[in-house]
């Protein structure tokens, strides 16, 4: 030991101030460019409609034609499957997508809807 | 004692208590009332002991088993990420313990370590997982910071008895 170290310096402030205002930046850069609420609607994997949730005014509904016709609900902040003419209708019964990544197939009509964005992160740190 | 006996037992010890906080760490549900992915990551507190009081090769050495610990019980992913993060803040650490002119106090080693741990992280997974999730960055830059500086205080608290002197 050439010098006996401190607790705190002045130095150490200026780091902690300094990441405390990178953090608060980073936050507010990443808050402004992630507003948007995006439900995209595919068809055989292509992509038919691209809908921001959060400036729908009023509830309408998209048919999507096909052998089998679906029905998908578009409301403001949530989007779901509403009807489909296949005998399961397991994308009905998947309930409304109103959360960032989550995601409704219906397999028979091959229609497949989703909100884009990520969802809840499961970390692994240590 | 033979010095070179004497580096490697304090390593080991420096390693045993390095796997030990963070398998307390793991125990704890601090997870519950924490963002998701932080911990205090007290472990540090072993690292900055070996590279304060045995060498710089040593905290490495003991960040390394520190991994390999994650590696056994969470796995590949998990084993990367540590490495990561475990490298690029003993690096740090190293740097500013055993440099000549301290221009940094333990609270400053600490939240450095910290920053430098989250950072090399998100850098890993962001590589790993394809997409960048660096929009996590300032919670666990926020976060990092508070709990970097709890190290620097707890490595402060410690007696420098813990070693002998090498005669």
């Amino acid at each position: 030991m050439n010098e006996r170290m401190k607790l705190l310096k002045i130095n150490d402030i200026i780091v902690i101030i300094c990441l405390l205002l990178v953090s608060v930046g980073l936050f507010l850069a990443f808050r402004t460019g992630d507003e948007s609420f995006v439900a995209v609607v595919e068809k055989d994997g292509k992509e038919l409609y691209r809908i921001d949730l959060l400036t729908i005014k009023k509830p309408y509904v998209i048919t999507v034609d096909g052998d089998i016709p679906v029905k998908i609900l578009v409301q403001y902040g949530s989007i779901c499957f509403s009807d489909s003419v296949c005998r399961d209708r397991l994308c009905v019964n998947m309930g409304a997508l109103s959360v960032k990544g989550q995601t409704a197939v219906c397999l028979p009509a091959k229609v497949n809807i989703y909100i884009t964005g990520i969802g809840g992160l499961d970390g692994v740190t240590g | 004692m033979n010095k070179r006996t004497l580096v490697i037992a304090q390593t080991g010890m420096m390693s045993a208590l390095a796997v030990a906080i963070s398998a307390i760490e793991m125990l704890v549900p601090v997870t519950s009332f924490l963002p998701p992915g932080c911990r205090i990551g007290f472990s540090n507190v072993a690292t900055m002991l070996a590279a304060r009081n045995i060498s710089a090769f040593s905290a490495f050495a003991v960040t390394v088993v520190k991994s390999l610990f994650v590696f056994a019980t969470r796995g590949f992913t998990a084993f990367l990420l540590s490495l990561a993060g475990g490298v690029a803040s003993t690096l740090l650490c190293v740097m500013l313990l055993r440099g000549k002119r301290k221009k940094f106090g333990y609270i400053g080693v600490g939240v450095s370590g910290a920053a430098a741990h989250n950072l090399a992280q998100l850098a890993v997974y962001s590589v790993l997982a394809g997409q960048s999730i660096w929009y996590y960055a300032p919670i666990l830059l926020a976060f990092g910071t508070v709990s970097g500086a709890l190290t620097g205080v707890l490595f402060f608290l410690l007696p420098q008895s813990l070693f002998m002197k090498k005669e």
